[in-house]
């Protein structure tokens, strides 16, 4: 079955944005927890986490997860 | 290196541990209730999701290495849990019709809703070639993986159906984009250039 038009436009995105990614899923998930005090202290990202953030641009589930995460902490910090 | 004050608890003895536990519940609620709604907008049964991600995070303790506080480790399991529980839940369901398992499941682009007849921005040029690089250069797993993400299936749940796991199947999609990425740049056509033949409007009269 052809792609339909907003697909299509949606796969020359994902071609268009890939970049190159070191990590996983699973490496990202290890220390999404740090990254994420940082983004709530409003800390620059640290040479070491740049990985992190580059995956998180790169994978949309991760992301996804990442800002539920944000929020979520921002709720019990309240 | 001293001992995290909610890791000590959680191992304590009763009744010491359930206390631990029930503050630990409360957070996660807390927190989750937030994240989740905002998301998907509909009454759930935190509870259970809740539940669940406790016992994740107590068979988890050993792996808390303190690199974080322990409630932003605990709620990176939660999320997850709840996030994966809720993509199940209100899945989308994709015909299989789109989904040929045959080996040469290809992607073919609804060119002619696309292309005026000029194609003066050289649209069949890229999609053509963006066709051949898909038959030649992606495995039958990758277009697949790509398939799913394509009809709006998130990864973990596209590895669900393929019998992987999320890295895997995040790994396949990854390395399709920069295959495809690399091989129209191989021919000469910039990225800047295929964002702007098939921006919104860029399509010929
Ligand atoms: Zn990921």
């Amino acid at each position: 079955m052809p792609l339909t038009a907003p697909q299509f436009t949606s796969l020359i995105q994902m071609i268009a944005t890939a970049e190159p990614d070191d990590i996983g899923c699973e490496e990202c998930f290890g220390q999404v927890a740090e990254f994420a005090e940082m983004q709530l202290s409003q800390q620059g990202v640290p040479e070491g986490m740049r990985a992190i953030e580059r995956h998180l641009q790169q994978c949309p589930c991760c992301r996804d997860e990442y800002h539920a995460l944000l929020e979520g902490m921002r709720a019990i910090r309240e | 290196m001293t001992q995290d004050p909610w890791i000590e608890r959680l191992r304590s003895e009763e009744p010491d541990r359930s206390d631990a536990i029930e503050e630990l519940r409360v957070i996660l609620e807390r927190g989750l209730s937030r994240s989740l709604n905002v998301r998907y907008g509909v009454p759930f049964q935190i509870e259970d999701i809740v539940q669940d991600s406790l016992l994740r995070i107590m068979n988890a303790l050993d792996s808390f290495e303190g690199r974080s506080q322990f409630v932003t480790w605990a709620m990176t399991i939660a999320t997850r849990v709840g996030i994966s529980a809720l993509r199940r839940k209100y899945r989308k369901e994709v015909s299989l019709d789109v989904l040929d398992t045959d080996d040469n499941l290809r992607m073919e682009f609804q060119d002619k809703h696309r292309l005026g007849p000029s194609d003066i921005l050289g649209q069949r040029e890229v999609i053509q070639k963006l066709n051949d690089l898909i038959d030649q250069e992606l495995t039958a797993r990758q277009r697949v993986a790509m398939r799913f993400l394509l009809e709006g299936i998130a990864v973990d749940e596209a590895a669900h159906r393929m019998q992987s796991n999320r890295n895997a199947v995040y790994k396949l999609v990854h390395d399709a984009r920069m295959k495809l990425r690399h091989g129209l740049e191989r021919e000469g056509f910039t990225i800047e250039h295929i964002q702007t033949i098939f921006a919104e409007g860029a399509t010929c009269p």
